[in-house]
């Protein structure tokens, strides 16, 4: 590893504009990407890491929308003080690049973009030729920014944080309800109050009465109260129990499979929205001025676009929602997003006591899955609410946005009400300004072919719906440079009726394969009073108001979905692909449910679906539909014309594993 | 054409005092498209103007220009000369790739946007003098690839019909005595005409000294071996036919230096031969320098006329195509890859379809349009040994020298020789890869040299649906311009990054894929006629002059024996085994050749036609086949049905893709071509 510069770049550092929220960068270290090697046109790149310091001013309007600022402790110039990490790759030479920010929301702290548009393996410390994959990013010219945002990431190694403050109320700590549920898989003495490795909040006094544990089966079955003395704040050491403030313990142990949940009273919460600021303004601090710092000329940047996944997509569509896409000087910050497996959510990322990896498939009834949904103005029926999405953002600061899930957003949560009315009745387009594609028959994150059996009952779904998110991303890209506009939305429809209830979906009796008899539904839910309007929750647990209608995607005789953005692997099928999992319908998991081989083998197993050998004639044929197919898919800007080689090379190595195996 | 001396802009700046290309004048300075992007390029912008290029006559590099000596000189000593061009350029050089492609025109018209970006304008089959529609430049590839282009004219004889053409303005050999030379041109018509100029395919003639000269002589023969026929001199002059009454076929005779008027008429498909003396040529070679002037100029200096800052052009390719690509043999055969400052001038030679010639490019009284074809320009220097990069020895002559052996490591550039299957039939093309005797397969400079046969294929592919042009059979549409995309990138990378190009690709005697054409086994197909002959090439004495000085003294020449001519051969379906293959080849709908029998309208009907091959599809059914007596299988008992064939053309391709013959972004067309092709065989 050669690390350069970095010791004149710490003597060097300095305040580049006195009215800027970033005041200064430490770059840590400065190296080459893939021992120097040219990606095309951009020729070759850099990477850059380290730290982040800004300075915002509670008094500006624009950041009020931060939960808890006013209380944060603020230096001589009465600017809130905080600092996140960074981590860069851009072309050596800015100017060979495309011109466009390309930033990673990343995932409780994980680099997740690299994955999903250059193909490779996930690596939060992506340096290597084999960490860029087939480089499709850097051969586009994109410089690629990491910032942290979230203040309480697992502590491992290249995980990503933002630093914050720890506001106060006249010198006294802020108090209030923390509430820490979790399942386990096998009997456990005790368990942190954090979800999945993240930095807990601890219990303030653990015999505050406050505090009580409770356990049920079922998401929204009856909680059943645990008596005080059988559990304890504490760990399991060695066989004796050692007082703990962040973890849970019960006698006897957790069981598995069922749900526990921690209701305590903490202190002390940092101020989470300050995430979604360090976002926010170096974003446009790169794009309206410079950070000679990273080798980042003005004018060197013009656009900015974000993408992010799951968790990432959800604090997306927070980050809209709390109006964070103008900047203290009300710019436009993004001026593109990809809002990926975000579904209809989104989450606990700037209010007090906020818990932002607490997600769906673990943890039940955290702020997230919370009405508007639409990016269009609407009427909750029951509440009489009227809102959007985009709350309210003016119009200017907008960006152009895709939502794009996978079928197993359908099945975990109510994600289609992003694209229908909250009664779930009729049809509701999407601003002007974004598109919706449904990767169709695809699961979270897609599946490898071969796979070992996962989770779930059937092996996970393989169709990869990566393909389409390169070719959208440069679609969004020319979209927001004015060059042309995106491909259309692709979604199921309530009046066509590939968009249906449960009750309706109509799943072939394809043997070993049931469709779940159980989804997460998504209630509306009552947090008390302060909770909209400071962030402030007061009602532990949540108390439910009404359930959302939920829609998932209806199916042909094959099991397949019917409308969205069907790719080849599906409309040319040698297989059922679903976006659900019968074995664990909470996962993330879909399952691929191979089609028999031949009409004797589909015969004995008394399998409904075609044979492959009365689908097609051979290999040859089936890539010549494959084929067609594709090139279709690329006309429309679904697919790249540069991918058609390995989406075909794919699609022979699916043929022979499915009928050569 | 005299140079046109203007105020001269002192902008391209190198290290030396003996700057060769000293200034340019640009006339027009447009953005391309209305400043489109194109990619990662950028926007492009495109400049049309006049380089001008002094260079000292006594520098080693310039000697090697015949008759440099004899040039006019300025105050300070050296040669004066211009040319045309065209330069389309990213706006900022530092977001294109650092190469320069220069093109060299053929006859003046240029082609690189129609060939390499499938652009078009009109029924031209080149470029847009001024290319500004979006249609011109196609779908952009070259743009996208970062790639700067430029076209400098260096022929001086353009055709005066194309105006725009590109052009180098040259000057005339200023003697004390005027140097005199003879002159040969010879030409076949396709119909009775009464007069002919003097030079080939409309070219600027050299005028006949003295019309009366005794010497001067016209013969007549049917065939290229035949013994001439004196024409007796009463019968003919050196004039032309005015205020023709076509009837009648009389008019009046008007003197012209330029042309030859025959009292009978030139009658169709027979060789007419005029030999004569003209006075104080045009020093062509210069055209020569002011290619590797112009690329050495943009390579180690700057300009701020053509917003080309230092160092944003680090390496140039020469593309020629046909005569072209003989010129960039001749070229780097000659030494002119050595520039004055002793740098090297192109890293790359992309040679296409130039067969394994070179030409009259460095000539006293040289004809640069003069090529070599089986009915058509006979006996020019063209086919003229060496043929291959590495030496050898003509056993007849005892000559021993190759085409790239004697090129100074520093001065050696990366070389492609591509060819079609019709430079095999018509162009002698396999010289380019045997022994002198044809026994052997020649030895190859994998390090440097890259040898490449489009199975399959003439000299440019046919638009789909083929037409018949002067041949018996249509025309051949096999599509190998998504090869060239795909090299001239490996090019460029061979030479930025030492990324060796794919492998040469050609038919070997070795492994019986190259062969005499008496051993080819062609199907017996109804109606086709396989050519009994090739086109050849001799040992030809141009007197003792012509090696060394580059003056022809014998005219015309003394004919020796011809060299041994091999052409691939081919399957079952008369489709060829070695080379690179096309998918379309490799999963076939038709036959495709490189050769294509002359129709009667244009020559005699046992030769093959200049540049043509065949298109010869399959029947659809087997039924249809054997009614009609077809002995290759029908469509329908090769394929299932068109899916089926798609996706056996889509394996092959990305076969091809692998292994850097294809580009991935290529794949969907050459397979929206493959079903375009299949909906119209068999629908």
């Amino acid at each position: 590893m050669i690390v350069f510069r970095h010791v004149i770049f710490l003597l060097l550092l300095h305040v580049s504009c006195v009215t800027a929220e970033v005041v200064r960068v430490e770059v840590e270290a400065r190296e080459n990407v893939a021992g120097g090697i040219s990606y095309g046109l951009a020729g070759a790149y850099e990477k850059l890491t380290g730290k982040i310091y800004y300075e915002i001013d509670p008094e500006n309007s624009v950041n009020k929308n931060i939960i808890d600022l006013g209380f944060a402790p603020v230096n001589e110039r009465n600017l809130v003080e905080f600092s996140a990490d960074f981590y860069i790759l851009k072309p050596v030479r800015i100017e060979a690049g495309n011109g466009a920010l390309f930033l990673d929301v990343m995932n409780r702290g994980r680099k997740r973009i690299l994955y999903y548009f250059n193909g490779s393996e996930t690596s939060n410390n992506p340096q290597t030729a084999l960490d860029m994959g087939d480089g499709f990013l850097l051969r586009h010219g994109y410089t690629i920014l990491y910032v942290g945002w979230q203040f309480d990431v697992p502590d491992r190694e290249h995980l990503m944080r933002v630093y914050t403050q720890i506001p106060s109320q006249n010198g006294e700590p802020i108090q209030g309800l923390v509430r820490s549920d979790f399942t386990v898989d096998q009997l456990t003495l005790d368990h942190s109050l954090g979800d999945r490795e993240h930095a807990p909040y601890s219990v303030a006094n653990p015999d505050d009465i406050r505090n009580m544990l409770t356990v049920r089966d079922r998401a929204a079955g009856e909680r059943i109260l645990i008596p005080r003395d059988e559990w304890h704040f504490a760990r399991s050491e060695d066989g004796r129990l050692v007082s703990d403030k962040t973890r849970v313990s019960l006698i006897g142990g957790f069981e598995p499979n069922r749900i526990y949940e921690v209701v305590f009273v903490s202190e002390n919460p940092p101020v989470a929205g300050l995430g979604l600021a360090a976002m926010r303004d170096v974003v446009s601090q790169l794009k309206y001025d410079s950070l000679e710092e990273l080798g980042i000329p003005a004018e060197a940047i013009n656009r900015a676009l974000a993408f992010g996944d799951s968790q990432a997509g959800r604090y997306l569509r927070t980050y809209l929602y709390d109006g964070f896409n103008q900047d203290e000087f009300s710019r436009k910050v993004f001026d593109g997003m990809i809002i990926h497996t975000g579904s209809n959510a989104r989450g606990g990322f700037n209010h007090r006591f906020a818990q932002p990896s607490r997600a769906v498939d673990a943890n039940y009834f955290h702020p997230g899955d919370q009405f508007p949904f639409s990016d269009v103005v609407q009427t909750d029926p029951l509440t009489g609410i009227e809102d959007s999405l985009f709350g309210s953002v003016s119009e200017r600061t907008i960006p152009k946005i895709f939502y794009t899930n996978s079928s197993t957003e359908y099945w975990r949560l109510p994600t289609a009400l992003i694209h229908t009315n909250v009664s779930g009745t009729e049809d509701v387009d999407p601003a002007e300004s974004s598109r919706i594609y449904l990767f169709s028959g695809t699961q979270h994150v897609p599946g490898k072919l071969p796979e070992t059996r996962l989770s779930g009952q059937q092996i996970g779904n393989p169709n990869d719906y990566k393909w389409f998110l390169r070719s959208l991303l440069l679609k969004l890209d020319d979209w927001v440079q004015n060059l042309g506009l995106p491909p259309k939305s692709q979604y199921p429809l309530v009046s066509e009726q590939t968009l249906v209830s449960l009750e309706a979906f109509q799943f072939p009796d394809i043997p070993r394969s049931a469709v779940p008899l159980e989804v997460s539904r998504a209630y509306r839910l009552d947090y008390g009073a302060e909770f909209e309007s400071l962030g402030i929750i007061a009602q532990e647990p949540p108390k439910s108001m009404g359930i959302f209608p939920f829609l998932v995607p209806q199916v042909n005789q094959d099991g397949n979905e019917l409308a969205g953005l069907r790719s080849p692997f599906l409309s040319v099928p040698l297989a059922t692909y679903t976006g659900w999992n019968p074995y664990s319908p909470n996962s993330s998991q879909g399952s691929l449910v191979p089609f028999s081989r031949t009409h004797e083998e589909r015969r004995i197993d008394g399998d409904p679906r075609l044979s492959i050998a009365e689908r097609y004639s051979g290999r040859e044929e089936y890539l010549g539909l494959f084929a067609i197919e594709a090139i279709d898919l690329v006309k429309d800007g679904y697919l790249l014309n540069d991918d058609l080689p390995v989406i075909l090379e794919q699609a022979g190595t699916y043929w022979d594993h499915f009928v050569d195996e | 054409m005299r140079i046109i001396i203007k105020a001269l802009f002192f902008v391209f700046l190198t290290n030396s005092a003996s700057s060769e290309m000293v200034g340019v004048d640009v006339e027009i300075h447009e953005d391309v498209l209305g400043g489109k992007s194109w990619g990662l390029s950028g926007p492009y912008e495109k400049m049309i103007g006049t380089m001008y290029f002094e260079v000292d006559p006594s520098n080693p590099a310039n000697e090697i220009v015949v008759d440099i000596e004899h040039a006019p000189v300025n105050d300070q000593g050296n040669v004066e000369f211009s040319a045309n061009f065209v330069l389309i350029k990213p706006k900022q050089m530092e977001r294109g790739n650092g190469t320069v492609v220069l093109g060299v025109a053929n006859r003046g018209t240029r082609r690189m946007l129609t060939f390499f970006n499938h652009g078009h304008q009109g029924q031209g089959k080149w470029d847009a003098d001024n290319p500004t529609a979006p249609e011109h430049f196609g779908d952009g590839f070259l743009m996208e690839q970062g790639f700067s282009l430029l076209w400098v004219g260096w022929q001086f004889d353009v055709p005066l019909s194309r105006p725009n053409g590109s052009r180098a303005f040259l000057p005339r050999v200023e003697p004390d005595e005027p140097i005199e030379g003879l002159i040969r041109s010879d030409f076949v018509v396709r119909e009775r005409v009464f007069d002919r100029t003097l030079a080939d395919r409309n070219h600027v003639p050299y005028p006949v000294s003295d019309p009366d000269a005794p010497e001067s002589i016209l013969t007549v023969r049917d065939d290229v071996e035949d013994d001439r026929q004196v024409i007796p001199r009463e019968q003919w002059d050196f004039a032309r036919l005015e205020n023709v009454d076509e009837q009648e076929g009389i008019g009046e005779v008007v003197p012209d230096r330029t042309r030859v008027y025959l009292e009978s008429g030139f009658e169709p498909h027979r060789i007419y031969e005029v030999i004569y003396k003209a006075e104080n040529p045009e020093i062509i070679g210069l055209g020569l320098a002011a290619l590797r002037d112009a690329v050495s100029a943009f390579k180690y200096g700057s300009s701020s006329d053509l917003n080309i800052p230092a160092g944003s052009i680090n390496q140039a390719i020469g593309y020629g195509m046909s005569q072209p690509g003989r010129t960039l043999r001749t070229l780097v055969y000659m030494g002119f890859n050595e520039d004055e400052q002793h740098r090297k001038a192109f890293d790359g030679i992309i040679a296409q379809i130039g067969g394994a010639a070179r030409g009259s490019f460095n000539l006293r009284f040289g004809q640069a349009s003069r090529d070599a074809h089986p009915f058509l320009n006979f006996f020019y220097p063209t086919d003229i040994f060496p043929f291959t990069d590495v030496e050898q020895t003509d056993p007849v002559t005892g000559v021993t020298a190759g085409m790239l052996s004697h090129v100074p490591e520093e001065f050696m550039p990366k070389v492609y020789n591509v060819n079609s299957s019709y430079e095999y039939w018509g162009r002698v093309s396999s010289l380019l890869t045997t022994t002198v005797d044809g026994q052997e397969d020649a030895a190859m400079m994998d390090e440097h040299a890259r040898v490449y046969h489009f199975a399959g294929s003439e000299h440019l592919p046919a638009a789909f649906p083929p037409t018949r042009t002067n041949g018996q059979n249509l025309n051949n549409p096999n599509d190998f311009s998504w090869f060239m995309r795909a090299l001239l990138v490996r090019m460029n990378e061979w030479i930025i990054h030492d990324k060796p190009a794919p492998p040469s690709q050609y038919p070997l005697i070795a492994d019986e894929t190259l062969v005499f054409p008496e051993n080819v086994n062609f199907p017996e197909i109804p109606n086709i006629n396989f050519p009994a002959k090739t086109h050849k090439a001799y040992r030809v004495d141009y007197g003792p002059l012509f090696e060394s000085e580059g003056i022809i003294t014998k005219e015309p020449p003394e004919v020796g024996p011809a060299f041994p001519i091999l052409v691939p051969q081919v399957n079952e379906d008369g489709n060829e085994l070695g080379g690179l293959q096309t998918p379309g080849l490799l999963v076939p709908l038709a036959t495709y050749t490189g050769w294509n029998l002359y129709n009667e309208e244009y020559g005699p009907t046992d030769t093959a036609s200049h540049m043509s091959g065949s298109f010869i599809p399959f029947y659809a059914t087997k039924s249809e086949r054997v009614q009609n007596g077809d002995p290759r299988l029908s469509i329908e008992e090769r394929y299932e049905n068109r899916d089926h064939y798609l996706g056996l053309v889509a394996a092959e391709a990305i076969q091809l893709i692998d292994e850097g013959y294809l580009l991935d972004e290529d794949l969907r067309e050459i397979l929206e071509q493959a079903g375009v092709i299949w909906d119209s065989i068999v629908n």
